[in-house]
Parts: C-alpha cells; sequence; structure tokens
C-alpha cells in the first residue's frame, strides 16, 4: 500500500505498522521505505548490540493519515514532513 | 537514547506467531489482525486471526493488516469484534477470529470459538490462550 501526500507526492510504500505497547494495541505509524522493509526483516541493524547509532525506519504517524483510498494512503495537507 | 529495533513493537512481532490454549495445544498462527478504526481516528487492534483462508487473505483480501502491509486495502470500521466466518459456497471455512480483550492486560482471549466445518468444536476446550511469542514467552490470561 503506498503512501502519498494531500498534495499526491509519493512518500512510500508500507512495510510495517508500528503499534503502541499495549494494553490498547493501537496503531502509531506507518513505517515505510527501505529501511522499513529492512527492520520488518529483521536485518535493519544487524549489529546493534555494538552499534552506538543504530538506524531507524522511516515512519509517518498516524495521526498524520486522513484517509484511505483503494490501495492508497493519503495523508493529511501539511503531513509531508516525515521521519 | 536511541531506539533500537526491539523498542519498536510493530505488526511484525505478532504476525505469523504460535497461539496456544492454556492446556499448550496449538490452535495455529496469527495469520493476520483484524483492527477498529474507531470515531476519534484511532486504529485499534480487535482481533487475531488465524486459519488457511486468512493467510490467503494476506494477499487477495481487505480489511486486515496484513492486506495493508501487502497488496491491497484496508477499509474503514468493522462492526464486530469477534465473529467465526462459516461455510461458504461449500468450501470449508477454517478461519477463526479471536478477540483481543484488552481489558485482560491487552492478551489476546478467546471469547467464542469454534472451526466450522473442521469435525470439532473447540470451543468447550478452549478457554484461553497465551500468545506465545519470544517476547511474550511467559504471559498467560
Amino acid at each position: 500500500m503506498k503512501i502519498v501526500t494531500a498534495e499526491g507526492k509519493m512518500v512510500g510504500h508500507v512495510a510495517d505498522i508500528q503499534l503502541s505497547p499495549g494494553p490498547d494495541y493501537t496503531v502509531v505509524a506507518l513505517i515505510f521505505g527501505r529501511r522499513g522493509w529492512l527492520f520488518r526483516l529483521h536485518i535493519l541493524n544487524p549489529f546493534s548490540s555494538v552499534e552506538k547509532r543504530p538506524r531507524k525506519p522511516k515512519t509517518v504517524p498516524w495521526d498524520a493519515v486522513d484517509r484511505i483510498e483503494g490501495d492508497t494512503v493519503i495523508l493529511k495537507p501539511g503531513c509531508d514532513d516525515h521521519r | 537514547m536511541p531506539i533500537t529495533d526491539d523498542q519498536i513493537f510493530s505488526i511484525r512481532d505478532i504476525i505469523d506467531s504460535q497461539l496456544e490454549t492454556r492446556e499448550k495445544r496449538r490452535i495455529g498462527r496469527v495469520s493476520d489482525i483484524e483492527a477498529i478504526w474507531q470515531e476519534d481516528g484511532t486504529l485499534v487492534l480487535s482481533s487475531l486471526v488465524i486459519g488457511p483462508q486468512a493467510l490467503a487473505g494476506r494477499i487477495a483480501s481487505v480489511r486486515s493488516f496484513g492486506s495493508c502491509c501487502e497488496t491491497v486495502s484496508i477499509t474503514a470500521s468493522h462492526s464486530t469484534m469477534s465473529k467465526i466466518l462459516g461455510q461458504r459456497c461449500g468450501c470449508v471455512d477454517l478461519r477463526l477470529t479471536i478477540p483481543w480483550d484488552s481489558r485482560m492486560h491487552g492478551l489476546p482471549t478467546i471469547s467464542c470459538v469454534g472451526f466450522q466445518g473442521a469435525g470439532t468444536d473447540a470451543s468447550k476446550t478452549i478457554k484461553a490462550v497465551h500468545w506465545k511469542h519470544p517476547r511474550y514467552e511467559d504471559r498467560d490470561c
């Protein structure tokens, strides 16, 4: 599922979905991009135990999601500054 | 302090995990997860879905996280928290959804289960499950 901004600019594809640790288990963010896929496959930081600054996958907060149409996640206007 | 992979809890930590009853009876792996899109905009996990059709649904159907992650789409709200789909078009439906009861410390519980068409009725034997995952191996309902 692809993620686009309100203006239609492509952001990336959803690789994983970040959850709150519980007890409600709500969706916190969408993880996307190349790092997101590496994260999903558990190989984003293969040497995390010795890395001082492990890489983080790119995320879009769920609050920034406006709606989902077909196979596209559309972000709210002004929410194109994702990490 | 930097965030490590282990500190990010995501769908990958749940999907494909083994589900067991309290009696250690294996009832399947988590094939998919259903969620409810609430009026306040939050998306809350509602059910664990297991069974071959659910697994296939990760590629072919809608309304689930698996679909959202893979190829298709996620729709708006679900009206029910738990449901068991029966036979359709002569095909045996082994899909089982497990309501996610957040009141039980966030652990999945079974309130109503059954394997329609499978020749068994597990609803009398399965009272609860614990979620067998490396990170939550010993937690029980």
